[in-house]
């Protein structure tokens, strides 16, 4: 994908630049809003990462001027600013989705996936990573053929993360998307460790190889890792 | 026009002042006046009443009164003829006027310096019943001089008293007003740095006691928040500097080892761990910045208690469940409440989150909704080692802590439950500590009115 980053904190616009160029995305990024919209019209992108506060042009600004000339690429506001008045406006404004600073790059990525795809999504029934069977219709998971007994939470878990495969899924993910929780309080990170373990505990222990792996201070991810 | 209050209340009340004394004044005087001349017209009526008497008695009666001098001056006439004429009659102006004109009988009128009086009355003489006329007069230079004299009395005396109110007037106000001006002084004088000093209260009972201690209390409510938010500030900024001490302490040392890439994701991961502690605990504090700032929440919805509170024992009994604890959520009756969901359970998360955190292994937590007439109470209720109860109000403080050791080692940030006081008390509810009602443990009730006028059952 193409993808735009306007962004003025340029440590955080080239490490986002880095991170998704090894997504595999070609990325262009600018640090104003002048030069941000001119690329915008200029160039044909996929997704445009947009900041709000930003020197010389707002990013509602851009992103206003952009819609009213009926352009419709994706947008993604990143922002500082978390009230709902903010978010409000920003969707308001034609944004396809918002994420407030700071954010765990996984998660970025998760939202990119979800804004790109918008509209385009096939119905999964069935879910499967290797030896990784996940039925959404019978609710029912097999791993080499055995068949695994999960509880609700731990499948709406596995299916997460199963459907997030190879890429790491954030606690504040799992808390927002499978919890339904829209704050992010302390308790609820000790309930998805807890679960995560639990999970794990079924998932892994009797197999050849692990699928989930923690991965310290970011999150977990379902992949096979060579030892 | 901005005058001061000392000046307008002077002002006005002199004004007031003045009016009253012109009214006062002008009545007073058409009151002496009416009075004066009422008395000169009955003399009059009754030296006219004396003069019939003596015309029955003949001329010679007249002339013995005019000599006597106790009538000046009078005229008798019948027809416009003279019957008889007193000797001073031709002194006065009025001598020649045909006075029968212009007065109609038995009245006054004035006539120059002279009050002039004419009666007309039927009067039996030989020839029959004949109308005479008897004109009396009255010297009433003297009267109008005095009336001079009073007018001149009112008009000198009113700007002079007048002159004495405002003075004595100004002079009041700026005494009632003195202690008004020690209290804008005093006040000016508390700022920031100062805000322990008070305004001294001298009569608490008049209205200016009242402002002092309003004032007073202002101060005081001003001092507290002021001490709070100091502290709240030093708080949070120790609070921020431990995890970004550790951030740049093992970031350091990473980059310092020439350690392999495992041990480099090592440090990596610790600084992370770190990154997320400092994201939660600046999203709390943002949350409380919120809260003290009273930004208007939205999104109230009608909510199950019951269901909610399931849904929490539910969420955290895993937490429970490791800890082989026994988690008990008892009576989950329907209760509908109006509040915003997610800072309700918020608050639930924090306190029961406490509770399986403080009890000890194989301990049991109670849950339950107990169902009053005119409130409802959510009782969370553990074993742990309790906590002492004149700490019940000091625990809803932000970063305070009963046990710093401990609680670091449980991974408490200090705001839980400041922020759960909050959830609690913004959806209208109150959260206390009370000392539990069975064995050691804590109690934390959550209350909320219902009835009528509130919520519906």
């Amino acid at each position: 994908m193409r993808i735009l980053i306007v962004e003025d904190e340029q440590k955080l616009a080239q490490s986002l630049a880095q991170g998704l160029r090894n997504e595999g995305h070609q990325v262009d990024v600018s640090y104003t809003g002048e030069e941000g919209f001119f690329l915008a019209t200029d160039a044909d992108y996929d997704l445009i990462l947009l900041d709000i506060m930003l020197p010389q042009r707002s990013g509602l600004e851009i992103l206003e001027k952009l819609r009213s000339q009926g352009n419709n690429v994706p947008v993604l506001i990143l922002s500082a600013k978390d009230t709902l008045a903010d978010r409000v406006m920003g969707l308001n404004q034609g944004a396809d989705d918002y994420l407030v600073k700071p954010f765990a790059f996984s998660e970025l990525i998760a939202r990119i996936n979800a804004v790109t795809r918008r509209g385009g999504t096939e119905a999964l029934v069935v879910l499967e990573y290797l030896e990784l069977h996940l039925d959404l219709l019978t609710r029912s998971v097999t791993r080499a053929g055995t068949t695994i007994d999960l509880t609700r939470r731990e499948f709406d878990l596995l299916e997460y993360v199963l459907r997030h495969q190879g890429h790491i899924v954030s606690r504040a993910m799992l808390a927002k998307d499978v919890w339904q929780q829209p704050n992010r309080a302390t308790p609820l990170d000790n309930v998805i460790d807890v679960h995560i373990t639990r999970l794990r505990q079924k998932l892994d222990a009797q197999f050849a190889y692990p699928l989930i792996h923690t991965i310290r201070g970011v999150g977990f991810v379902l992949e096979r890792r060579d030892p | 026009m901005n005058y001061s209050i000392r000046l307008r209340l002077t002002l006005w009340y002199s004004l007031a002042m003045l009016v009253t004394l012109i009214i006062f004044s002008t009545i007073s005087f058409n009151l002496v006046k009416r009075n004066l001349y009422s008395q000169v017209d009955k003399s009059l009526s009754a030296s006219a009443d004396k003069l019939f008497d003596a015309v029955s008695d003949g001329i010679s009666r007249l002339a013995e009164i005019d000599r006597s001098g106790s009538i000046h001056y009078f005229r008798i006439t019948q027809h416009g003829w003279i019957i008889y004429q007193s000797q001073s009659w031709d002194s006065l102006e009025i001598a020649n006027i045909k006075i029968e004109k212009g007065t109609r009988n038995g009245t006054s009128m004035e006539v120059g310096t002279f009050r002039l009086h004419n009666t007309k009355k039927l009067f039996p003489m030989i020839e029959g019943a004949q109308a005479v006329t008897v004109s009396v007069a009255q010297n009433i230079d003297q009267l109008e001089t005095s009336l001079q004299r009073l007018k001149r009395v009112f008009s000198w005396g009113l700007p002079l008293v007048f002159l004495t109110a405002i003075s004595i007037g100004y002079f009041l106000a700026g005494r009632s007003l003195s202690p008004l001006r020690d209290i804008t002084r005093k006040a000016k004088h508390i700022n920031a740095d100062r805000l322990d000093q008070r305004i001294a209260v001298k009569q608490p009972q008049d209205e200016i006691g009242d402002l002092a201690q309003a004032l007073n209390l202002g101060f005081e409510r001003l001092e507290q928040a002021f001490f709070r938010l100091q502290c709240f500030t030093a708080d949070a900024s120790h609070e921020l500097r431990t995890p970004l001490a550790v951030i740049r302490n093992v970031g350091e040392l990473g980059l310092q080892s020439k350690a392999d890439t495992e041990a480099k994701n090592e440090t990596i991961s610790s600084m992370l761990e770190e990154v997320d502690r400092l994201e939660q605990l600046v999203e709390n504090l943002l949350l409380l910045a919120r809260a003290d700032t009273g930004e208007p929440m939205q999104g109230k919805q009608q909510i199950n208690i019951g269901e909610l509170l399931t849904e929490v024992v539910e969420c955290l009994g895993v937490l429970a469940e490791e800890k082989q604890q026994i988690l008990i959520l008892q009576n989950t009756s329907r209760v509908i409440l109006d509040v915003h969901k997610d800072y309700l359970q918020r608050a639930l998360f924090n306190v029961l989150d406490n509770a399986i955190r403080y009890t000890p292994e194989k301990g049991d937590i109670q849950v339950s909704l107990i169902l009053k007439s005119t409130y409802f109470d959510i009782c969370i209720r553990d074993s742990g080692p309790g906590i002492p109860i004149r700490e019940s109000e000091n625990i809803f403080k932000r970063f305070y802590r009963l046990d710093i050791a401990r609680s670091r080692e449980t991974g408490g940030s200090g705001l839980g439950l400041a922020l759960a006081r909050w959830g609690v008390e913004i959806n209208g509810g109150q959260i206390f500590h009370q000392e539990s009602s069975v064995g050691n443990g804590c109690e934390f009730i959550i209350r909320f009115e219902i009835g009528p006028a509130g919520h519906k059952l």
